[in-house]
């Protein structure tokens, strides 16, 4: 059995042999990233074509983008919220973090002034998974930089602010792919803009639990 | 863990109200930042001095909590060494203002759950028949003395571990680590009430189990007030 000095000895100089970066360069690391995650799903945004208006209403764009547009920085707000806690933020608001925001955003689009008779109009199933598709692309930066700012940081309940965070992307990749696509059928946008939140809260979820908890590996 | 923690905190005749106003005022307590938050924020900010005072103010804790939960002494030891690397991995992400104490102890519990996975120790096998740890009392106690508190503080340990794992892990969190019931529901991933409950719950069942000690306990005055530490 070694004595505290030797258990001492030994933590010291193993801290010395392993430097790890203060404060200032995890934070200046995370700007950093989240700049370049922000440029890259504005990248894909512009590759993709960007705002697009075809024949919606104006107030339609403006109504559903400022509506996603705040659920998204709640949800995100939430998710990266620890007050002067190390634990994360609660269980109850990372919960309702990641499983809320899908049907909130599909609620909030049956509430706008849709026009009336696009909701019968017949699709195919391409639309829905190129929009499916480029939702995910727009979501996977901020989701890298998102989780990435919180690595290590959860030993509690990494799964749940996994989801939340998510689910925070997957908000912002619905607000961008909602300003590019001009179908207004509720089963596309069902499809094609919200379900791609619910795959990425479940891909934050198994990431998060690699990532954001403090394992020994 | 000294013995008279051990036994004050779990006698019988202890009376039940007593443990929340503690926790109260526990919590009043923790506004103010401790001499190890304080070190670990000038570590954060990049003081790399200041780890040898996080390690100073920690690691003992660390152990004896770990202690109890294992039964194993090198394995605690292990354990506490692997939870200060990885704080010390991660102190750029600790918060100004933050308590460490917490965020120490989840990252121990959460190694230790790991450790017991990888030992195929789902459930930490303690036989009645194990001799339990005891830390050494600081002031000299007769033999008496010894073998008695010894004695207690072993049958003590063993009602403890006969709880189920959540009521026991509360229950030390807060009368033996002395972290806030806020504190120790944020460890465990509950509610404060789930803590709450869970403490009162070990509570009773330890004064239930310990019931005959309560006369017994007026009858060996020094081990409650020695060993103090």
């Amino acid at each position: 059995m070694s004595t505290p000095q030797e258990r001492k000895a030994r933590v010291l100089d193993a801290v010395r042999r392993v430097p790890s970066p203060t404060r200032r360069e995890v934070r200046r690391g995370d700007l950093g990233i989240l700049l370049a995650a922000v440029v890259a799903s504005l990248v894909v945004f512009a590759a993709v074509g960007g705002i697009r208006v075809g024949s919606r209403p104006l107030p339609l764009i403006v109504g559903s983008g400022a509506a996603w547009g705040a659920i998204a920085a709640a949800v995100t707000a939430l998710a990266l919220f620890r007050g002067h806690s190390m634990l994360g933020a609660p269980r109850a608001w990372l919960l309702g973090g990641a499983l809320a925001i899908a049907p909130l955003l599909a609620l909030t689009w049956a509430c706008l002034p849709v026009p009336s008779g696009d909701a019968a109009t017949p699709h195919a199933f391409g639309p829905d998974a190129v929009c499916f598709a480029v939702t995910i692309a727009l979501a996977a930066g901020p989701l890298y930089a998102l989780v990435r700012a919180r690595s290590e940081g959860d030993p509690v309940r990494p799964v749940w602010t996994g989801a939340a965070l998510g689910a925070a992307s997957g908000a912002w990749g619905a607000v961008l792919i909602d300003l590019h696509c001009d179908r207004v059928d509720v089963a596309h946008v069902l499809l094609g803009h919200v379900a791609p939140v619910l795959l990425l809260t479940a891909v934050g979820a198994v990431w998060a639990r690699a990532a954001l908890t403090v394992r020994d590996t | 863990m000294t013995l008279s923690v051990a036994t004050a905190d779990v006698l019988p005749g202890a009376s039940l109200s007593l443990l929340w106003p503690r926790a109260r005022s526990r919590l009043v307590a923790a506004v103010a930042p401790s001499p190890a938050d304080v070190a670990m924020a000038r570590y954060a900010g990049g003081d790399d001095a200041a780890f040898a005072d996080v390690y100073d103010l920690l690691a003992p804790r660390l152990l004896r909590y770990l202690i109890r939960q294992t039964r194993n002494e090198a394995q605690a030891e292990d354990l506490v060494q692997k939870t200060l690397l990885r704080m010390h991995r991660a102190r750029g992400r600790f918060l100004p203002g933050a308590a460490v104490l917490p965020w120490a102890m989840a990252i121990a519990r959460r190694l230790l759950i790991d450790d017991l996975r990888s030992r195929k120790e789902e459930r930490q096998a303690r036989s009645l028949d194990d001799e339990p740890h005891v830390d050494p009392p600081d002031r000299g106690p007769s033999a008496a003395d010894l073998v008695a508190a010894s004695e207690l503080a072993g049958r003590i340990e063993r009602e403890l571990a006969r709880l189920p794992t959540a009521q026991r892990e509360a229950f030390e969190l807060v009368k033996r680590e002395e972290l806030s019931l806020a504190e120790a529901a944020a460890v465990l991933g509950t509610t404060v009430t789930a803590v709450k409950l869970r403490a009162h719950r070990a509570y009773q069942a330890l004064r239930l189990a310990l019931g005959d000690l309560a006369e017994g306990a007026t009858d060996r005055g020094p081990l409650e007030s020695g060993g103090e530490s």
